[in-house]
């Protein structure tokens, strides 16, 4: 007894390491935590690039690999570099938008099925040239995938922000459809520029970067926004905070009430704010404008017949389902949409309206 | 074995041991399995029915358990079969807890193997879990028992991990509708015949009599064990659904394990590392039990029952020959493993529903027929 407990102590203490075939030993492996993924030319072809990470005074660098799939470009970069490539880090996909108006399922299936990469995996679409791009930023920040991976974590409310976990459950939901993180190269520099829409695995539209924080507040059951720009009305609201409801019935179909509070932070125009009829009417504008972008947004959905805010969810009652096995994406289009706005405003202006 | 039967290890089984055992017994397979099966939220429902039909299962095995003839043990047996039917019963039996215990340790080592170390073969870690649970086996089946509490602690925990995802936003209650079907799935009596093997493994119990120290109020201690097993399936499910939805869930392998991959803590991620193998407790305990039973039953086989001694080292030696047999030829793609655990649910499942109610049928019919002379 004595013995198997003295082998089970060396066995605890010295790890199973001997056991296992793979090699983890950090200096060895090349743990990469951001990919990239274009089609590469024609057909089914693709191409992966990554940002190799470094080991002591190393420089970082950007490779890129050509293929099928995606395990055959992590054998490529392997067998084309010193040190063995690993996806348990992985933390960032982007996908060029080529790619992803092509469908990516076949690319999400991979790493769905490779344990090592976590489900919490933050997906976007880029748009442009983003291997070179990061080829020249890695020369300038030495931590840019680090930055970038910050900067996902940062944001998880503010803009759209999907891991494979979200985009999969929407993907495969017969009341949703998918929707990442639309990012541009402009120049030196990476910019937000909205929501990319799917058509199952397909990137169908976007939703332009002016217009992104209206889909947010259809999107989530409660949002916040530092800052909604209104160029139309010359205001900008500030500290908005948004809850949402819809609400469906057979007659009326969906009903949309969008409860909204904020302040001004600033505004351009020429209404006196301090006067109390004309603030009124200010706030009726505010909220007409407000309504009338929502339902434009909602108007290009139906046209693509595109659920990415899961409306189609609150058709669903605890007796009732009435779309059942994916009727909700062939009857969507017709269904009439009421959006409603409930708008409460404060801090208008410098002056407090007078009687 | 050595202070077992002079009851020195702190005496016998108190009654309230029973809610623990049972409880372990039930979930273990099934607690990573069953969203696999149970794929629309009403399924809920049908979580419950069968729990209350378990529930009165239970209330027969508590009869048999109370009666004198399960006290005795062994002997207690031989009076109500007849010695030759016990020791003809005795080799089925030894096929059954090999089989069970084959089933369930290789869909663990399976998962095991998925997740954490892909590269490595299915096998290698049952050597480990197999000198554990000898380890534990050695120490006889009253310990063996007493295990659970620590098998329970070491592995209940688990579910408070799930408890987030009951939570908005990540929780879209909506996803649970519609909670009536307007149109019942085909695979029913399928469902229903795993959610039976689900909630499978007290009729184990029923050959444990003699170790109780008392058995009266037993029923309230099972009937409680059932209800946290419910519950814990009821957990289980309603948060794999609410994290993934009924579609995307059908089409994982072990959900559950999946949404173990999702949990992120602040300071801590990849929380699987810790979860498999802290679930490997219950394995332990599970697989010293069959051990000690086997060890029985081969001993009743040989027509050695009454010595009470030897046969341990047979036992552990076959149990381990057994499993690495089975693993190696007949579990070696998903397909068949996808057949074995139906099979086990059909193997366990019947074994459930017959077992207590035989024993009760004959205890009753032994004291009538008593009265009658």
């Amino acid at each position: 007894m004595r013995f198997i407990i003295a082998l089970g102590l060396t066995l605890m203490l010295a790890g199973c390491s001997w056991l296992d075939p793979a090699t983890n030993v950090l200096e060895e492996i090349s743990p990469t935590i951001l990919l990239y993924l274009d089609a590469g030319g024609s057909g089914e072809e693709a191409e992966s690039t990554i940002v190799l990470p470094a080991v002591k005074n190393e420089k970082k660098q950007v490779l890129t690999a050509r293929g099928w799939s995606l395990k055959e470009h992590r054998q490529k970069l392997t067998f084309g570099h010193s040190r063995e490539f690993k996806s348990g880090q992985l933390r960032m996909l982007f996908f060029s938008e080529e790619l992803a108006r092509r469908g990516i399922i076949r690319h999400l299936n991979t790493m769905l099925l490779d344990q090592e990469i976590s489900n919490r995996l933050y997906m976007a679409v880029v748009r442009g040239d983003f291997a070179g791009f990061l080829r020249e930023q890695i020369l300038l920040q030495k931590n840019y995938d680090r930055i970038l991976y910050k900067m996902f974590r940062h944001y998880e409310n503010m803009m759209t922000v999907q891991n494979l976990h979200m985009f999969l459950k929407d993907y495969y939901s017969s009341y949703a459809d998918p929707n990442l993180p639309l990012f541009a190269v402009r120049g030196d520099q990476l910019v937000y520029t909205g929501t990319a829409l799917f058509r199952d695995d397909r990137m169908v539209a976007d939703v332009p970067a002016e217009m992104d924080c209206f889909f947010q507040m259809v999107d989530s059951e409660h949002g916040s926004f530092p800052t909604v720009p209104m160029p139309g009305l010359e205001v900008v609201l500030g500290k908005v905070t948004t809850s949402r409801e819809i609400s469906y019935d057979d007659k009326r179909g969906v009903v949309i009430t969008l409860h909204v509070e904020g302040q001004v932070d600033e505004y351009a125009g020429d209404k006196n704010l301090g006067d109390r009829r004309e603030a009124e009417q200010f706030i009726r504008d505010v909220k007409e404008e407000l309504e009338e972008r929502v339902r434009g947004l909602i108007r290009s959905w139906q046209k693509l017949s595109i659920d990415p805010a899961r409306i189609g969810l609150s058709t669903l009652t605890p007796f009732r389902e009435r779309f059942p096995g994916g009727e909700w994406r062939r009857r969507w289009p017709e269904i009439p949409v009421t959006v409603r706005v409930d708008l409460g405003l404060t801090n208008l202006g410098m002056i407090k309206p007078v009687d | 074995m050595r202070t077992e039967e002079r009851g020195a290890s702190g005496g016998l089984w108190p009654a309230s041991l029973g809610w623990l055992l049972v409880n372990r017994f039930q979930v273990a397979l099934y607690v990573l399995f069953l969203p696999d099966v149970l794929i629309h939220p009403y399924m809920i429902w049908i979580i419950l029915l069968v729990g209350v039909l378990s529930h009165f299962n239970l209330r027969i095995l508590s009869k048999w358990l109370q009666t004198e003839e399960a006290r005795l043990g062994y002997e207690g047996f031989v009076r109500v079969l007849g010695g030759r039917a016990v020791r003809l019963l005795a080799v089925p039996a030894a096929v059954v807890i090999l089989l069970e215990s084959s089933i369930l340790t290789l869909d663990y080592l399976e998962v095991s193997h998925h997740i954490l170390f892909p590269s490595v073969s299915k096998l290698t870690l049952l050597p480990l879990l197999w000198l554990a649970s000898v380890y534990l086996a050695s120490q006889g089946m009253i310990l063996t028992g007493r295990f659970v509490i620590i098998a329970f602690i070491g592995s209940f925990w688990i579910m408070t991990l799930f408890l987030q995802f009951f939570f908005p936003p990540a929780a879209d209650y909506a996803m649970l509708l519609p909670l009536v079907p307007q149109k019942w799935d085909d695979n029913i009596p399928y469902i229903l015949l795993t959610l039976w093997a689900a909630m499978a493994g007290p009729q184990y119990l029923a050959f444990t009599g003699s170790r109780f120290a008392s058995t009266s109020g037993m029923f309230r201690w099972l009937a409680l064990g059932n209800a946290l097993s419910v519950l814990e399936y009821v957990v289980f499910f309603l948060a794999v659904t609410l994290a993934f939805g009924p579609e995307y869930m059908r089409k994982l392998d072990y959900p559950v394990v999946q949404l173990v991959r999702y949990i992120e803590l602040p300071f801590f991620e990849r929380l699987e590392t810790i979860v498999v193998p802290f679930h490997m407790i219950v394995y332990i305990f599970l697989d010293a039990f069959f051990i000690l039973f086997l060890r029985d039953v081969l001993r009743i086989a040989a027509g050695n029952a009454g010595k009470a001694k030897g046969f341990f080292g047979l036992a552990a030696v076959l149990w381990l020959v057994f499993v690495y047999l089975f693993g190696k030829y007949f579990w070696a793609s998903e397909t068949r493993h996808l057949f074995w655990i139906h099979f086990n649910s059909w193997l366990t499942g019947a074994a459930y529903a017959l077992v207590p109610s035989f024993l009760a049928l004959a205890a009753l019919w032994r004291k009538r027929k008593r009265k009658r002379s």
